[in-house]
């Protein structure tokens, strides 16, 4: 059975374990790019891996000769892990500075957002006062000292026309009573002619008898002179009476015609053809209705968009209560702070226990290997500011942070910037 | 215009027939007086045989209304159609006659 060499303790102690006697080592290092932990070692004729030590390309890379023992390869593993936890230190501070952009960077958002969002509710309150106002004046005449609606209008101009018509009723009323009237005067006016002829008729009588006793009266002489007087007398008093009774009739004629003329001007006041009114009724009737369709369709296609415009406002404002989810990125954010954080510290004691136990001296400067990884970890940083802020985070040599600060700037114009 | 008059008890109703106008105003006051003379309590005008009826005419049906205010009987109308019926409406004569 295949025996596998480990190169730190179980109890993490970091001592060396204890290697069988007949184990020995390979010629060479593997050539596996993707392996890190390759050295290869060859037990009872049957090569193994050893797992825990870097790759042997980042080897290579560091030009390093190759180790002749268990020892120097163990070590030299450890000191690999000593270079990684600078680069895990270096990386951890600048990952809390990333942090902090985020935090800042979403808190920044947000408010901008929030101030945007809470603009549009402004605009969208003062859009659905302004279709509420479009909808107030389309259904209310406004005249000045009082407000009607369409339907009070229609009401106002039903009651007029009804109180003309009712009034022209009236008025016809009136005119048949007077012509009832006037028929009635027309009735006396013709017994006082017919008075008037008697009254003729009675006076050509007296004057018939006059004349007669004026006859007598002659005949009797010297005796009847005095009767011939009072006969004279009484023919004259028929003549004017008959003269008055000539006044009377052309009098009585000229109320006649006059109440005739009167009788003809009520026919015209009162026999009124009223269809005229009644097509304009109709026809006024009509409009107002017409009228307050479309009103009423007007107001039904506003209130839509006004109600829109409210239903907006109020997801707008349900949508400014989801901006809370900044608090909780901010505590995610701590969370993930908090976490680097304590691996921070648990590499660093482990760093610590290593360097302590192994005798290694702490790592001063950077090393080749230490260039290739953060060099690697850089390349991968797809956004141009934060690899600039990589760049001065981890502190590289001069030259190399001017070559890589090159290769940022070439890269920006492939950064993504924008979301 | 004629016009018919159908008694039944308290009852009277009276069927006019033709056009309703001023030129029918004697006509009218004859009729007046002949429900003057009878003892009713109701009188209705059958208007349902008549094609034309103006202000004059409508104006007669008041003075028919004040002399049953007077003599203290009711008048309403019936029947009426077309134009007629228009005419009752445009003047809401039926509420004048009944009120």
């Amino acid at each position: 059975m295949p025996i596998v060499a480990e190169t730190l303790s179980q109890d993490g102690s970091g001592d060396l374990a204890v290697l069988p006697e007949d184990w020995k080592e390979s010629e060479s290092v593997t050539d596996d790019p993707n392996t890190l932990d390759a050295t290869k070692t060859e037990v009872d004729g049957e090569t193994i891996k050893e797992p825990g030590t870097d790759g042997a390309d980042a080897l290579d890379a560091a030009g390093e000769t190759e180790p002749q023992t268990r020892e120097e390869i163990l070590g030299a593993a450890l000191q690999r892990w000593l270079e990684m936890h600078c680069v895990f230190d270096r990386s951890f501070s600048t990952l809390d500075h990333e942090i902090d952009i985020v935090a800042k960077l979403v808190e920044s958002s947000t408010d901008e957002l929030s101030i945007l969002f809470h603009s549009l509710v402004v605009n969208a309150q003062d859009q659905s006062k302004s279709l509420d106002s479009i909808v107030e004046a389309a259904s209310v005449v406004d005249l000045g000292d009082e407000k009607l609606t369409l339907t009070e209008v229609i009401a106002y101009l039903e009651q007029v026309f009804s109180e003309g018509i009712l009034n022209v009723l009236h008025l016809a009323q009136t005119a048949m009573t007077l012509v009832y009237a006037l028929d009635d005067v027309v009735v006396d006016v013709n017994e006082v002619v017919k008075h008037i002829g008697e009254i003729e008729q009675i006076n050509k009588q007296t004057n018939l008898l006059a004349l007669n006793a004026k006859i007598e009266a002659t005949r009797a002489g010297e005796a009847g002179k005095g009767f011939g007087v009072v006969a004279d007398e009484v023919r004259e008093l028929s003549k004017d009476i008959n003269q008055l009774a000539g006044t009377l009739r052309s009098r009585v004629d000229a109320v006649h015609t006059g109440i005739e003329q009167g009788h003809e001007q009520l026919q015209s006041i009162a026999s009124l053809d009223m269809s005229g009114n009644l097509k304009a009724k109709n026809r006024i009737e009509g409009m107002m209705t017409a009228l307050v369709s479309q009103n009423d369709a007007f107001s039904e296609k506003i209130a839509f968009p006004a109600s829109l415009s409210n239903k907006l406002q109020l997801e707008i404002s349900e949508l400014i209560q989801q901006f809370q989810f900044q608090d909780k990125t901010q505590q995610q954010l701590d969370g993930v702070r908090t976490t680097m954080k304590v691996l921070d510290e648990l590499s660093f004691d482990l760093a610590e226990e290593t360097r302590n136990s192994a005798g290694f001296a702490k790592v001063e400067d950077d090393t080749e290997m230490m260039e290739v990884w953060l060099a690697s970890m850089i390349d991968r940083c797809q956004l141009g500011e934060m690899r600039k802020r990589f760049v001065q985070g981890m502190v590289l040599k001069h030259d190399e942070e001017e070559e890589v600060a090159d290769k940022s700037s070439s890269d920006d114009d492939d950064d993504i910037e924008l979301f | 215009m004629d016009y018919r008059i159908e008694n039944s008890g308290k009852d009277a109703c009276v069927v006019f027939t033709g056009d309703i106008t001023f030129s029918e105003n004697v006509s009218f006051r004859q009729l007046l007086r002949d429900i003057e003379e009878i003892d009713i309590d109701k009188c209705v005008f059958d208007l349902t045989n008549v094609d034309m009826v103006d202000s004059a005419g409508l104006g007669m049906f008041l003075i028919a209304r004040e002399q049953a205010e007077t003599a203290g009987w009711r008048i309403s109308v019936k029947g009426a159609q077309g134009h007629v019926a228009s005419m009752l409406k445009l003047t809401k004569l039926s509420d004048l006659l009944d009120g």
